[in-house]
């Protein structure tokens, strides 16, 4: 622990704007591992599983890694399966099948009844 | 949720995500002041902080502005600036050990480790910046079950998302004689800002439960039944609120503060001739006062500000502790001004206590302690 004189101009040699790419990748696995934790507790809403699976795809294609992939795509299932009335898990769903361009299979298998909503949750 | 997830861009990006803010008179000292920022909600145990960030406390003095019920804040500014590094390749242990700094408003910086629990030390000064478990406890499915039937939804026994959750807290203690200038009474407001020459606002907050509680629902609102506001109010100056959109800020609070009066279906909050609640003016001064020349309390949240609306001198630190229960506070301001029963939410804690000792807040939860 130090204390230093004035740095002139703290500030002018951080002039990059986005977050550095080690850090970006251990927050992006901060984030799953935090909603990954509630999906493994059964407490999480269809919005929290539905952004589980958009982080874990996005990881996915960061590091290239097929294996998350996969994984997205199982919880995508599970989704559709544990809230088949909710149309935010038909369109995390598609979204799974939209990576591997599964399009025939996402249009005949994502047919959402007539009366569900995707109702945003705050 | 306090200020978790208060908008899409929080919701992007969690690392500049202000769940809370704190201030209180130190419990070991009362020369010291103590400020908290936390953010990243449900950050798991990898989370670090941004280095393209500037986490940021503001002080000013302030004083009760004479022939109004409002606060009038300084001129003069304090600021504490933290900063990090990125993380160099993760240890033997494989957690990535992140080095910050801490800008005084003299300009001299303090360095130090993150979460080293003995922090960094300057002259009059100790920070802490690390994982901690997080201190706020709400029954958030409830609480939007209010809103959307439009009744009490709270049960005897709630349930809390964020039991057993972590964030990144932001602990300073300061000697605030030596560092600041003016007060006793001061406002505390925690921002994110980007980094560079010229820093743009990402999130400012100083209340609990403004953006979400008070402004999050669009339904009640008159003027703009569509707009997602908490996005516009992130990025105001919490001392300067532009007169662009202050109209709309206002109506939406004036809209929804009367929402909650009305859940006891009686009006303990009349509104005025132009149809402002009473708590308007109040909340839209979006920062915690805290008297630093009183000594620590446990629940001492609003009192500044209940004893200004009541013509009396206040009696307390004000501020904010880690451990109080806000939530039920405000649910009971908003609904019954106090002259009913305490309306709670049925969560009365945290998964554990913050301590009285630096840095106050409770060590992170292993992945395990919220299922057990």
């Amino acid at each position: 622990v130090t204390a230093t004189a004035p740095i002139a101009g703290l500030y002018d040699s951080i002039e990059r704007r986005l977050t550095d790419g080690t850090i970006a990748v251990l927050n992006l696995q901060a984030q799953i591992d935090g909603l990954d934790r509630d999906v493994g507790l059964g407490n999480a809403t269809t919005e929290s599983r539905a952004g589980l699976i958009e982080l874990i795809t996005l990881r996915g294609l960061i590091l290239g890694r097929i294996a998350d992939y996969e994984r997205a795509a199982e919880l995508a299932e599970q989704l559709v399966r544990d809230s088949a009335t909710d149309g935010a898990a038909f369109i995390a769903r598609a979204q799974t099948h939209a990576v591997f361009h599964r399009f025939t299979e996402h249009w005949t298998t994502s047919i959402v009844p007539s009366d569900s909503r995707s109702t945003p949750k705050q | 949720m306090s200020d978790h997830i208060s908008g899409p861009r929080a919701v992007a990006d969690p690392v500049t995500d202000i769940t809370d803010v704190f201030a209180f008179p130190s419990p070991e000292s009362p020369r010291d002041l103590v400020l908290i920022m936390n953010v990243f909600p449900y950050a798991g145990p990898s989370a670090v902080f941004s280095d393209a960030v500037i986490y940021r406390l503001r002080i000013r003095p302030v004083s009760i502005a004479s022939g109004k019920r409002a606060f009038a804040a300084g001129a003069d500014e304090f600021t504490f600036d933290f900063t990090f590094d990125v993380p160099p390749d993760p240890d033997g242990g494989g957690h990535a050990v992140q080095q910050a700094r801490c800008m005084m408003p003299n300009g001299e910086t303090v360095s130090f480790r993150v979460n080293d629990e003995s922090g960094g030390i300057g002259k009059g000064l100790q920070v802490f910046a690390g994982q901690r478990s997080d201190p706020f406890f709400l029954d958030g499915p409830m609480a939007g079950q209010t809103i959307a039937t439009r009744q009490l939804a709270f049960k005897q026994v709630g349930s809390d998302r964020l039991y057993g959750k972590n964030v990144l807290g932001i602990v300073l203690r300061i000697e605030w004689a030596t560092f600041l200038q003016g007060g006793p009474m001061f406002a505390v407001v925690g921002e994110t800002l980007t980094s560079g020459k010229r820093p743009v606002r990402l999130e400012r907050v100083g209340r609990p439960e403004i953006k979400n509680i008070s402004l999050g629902a669009k339904i009640f609102d008159p003027v703009n039944r569509d707009l997602e506001i908490r996005e516009l109010y992130n990025t105001e100056d919490a001392f300067k609120v532009s007169e662009t959109y202050i109209g709309a800020y206002r109506a939406r609070l004036d809209a929804n503060l009367a929402f909650y009066d009305g859940l006891d279906a009686k009006t303990d909050w009349p509104l005025d001739e132009h149809g402002h609640h009473p708590l308007t003016e109040l909340l839209l001064a979006d920062f915690l006062v805290v008297d630093a020349s009183k000594p620590f309390a446990e629940t001492s949240y609003f009192e500044v500000e209940q004893a200004l609306l009541e013509d009396r001198a206040h009696s307390t630190c004000g501020g904010r502790w880690l451990n109080e229960d806000v939530v039920d506070f405000i649910l009971t301001l908003y609904i019954n001004a106090g002259n009913g029963p305490r309306i709670r939410d049925g969560v009365d804690g945290p998964i554990t206590w913050s301590s009285k000792t630096f840095p106050y807040m409770a060590p992170p939860n292993r992945p395990r302690d919220a299922s057990s």
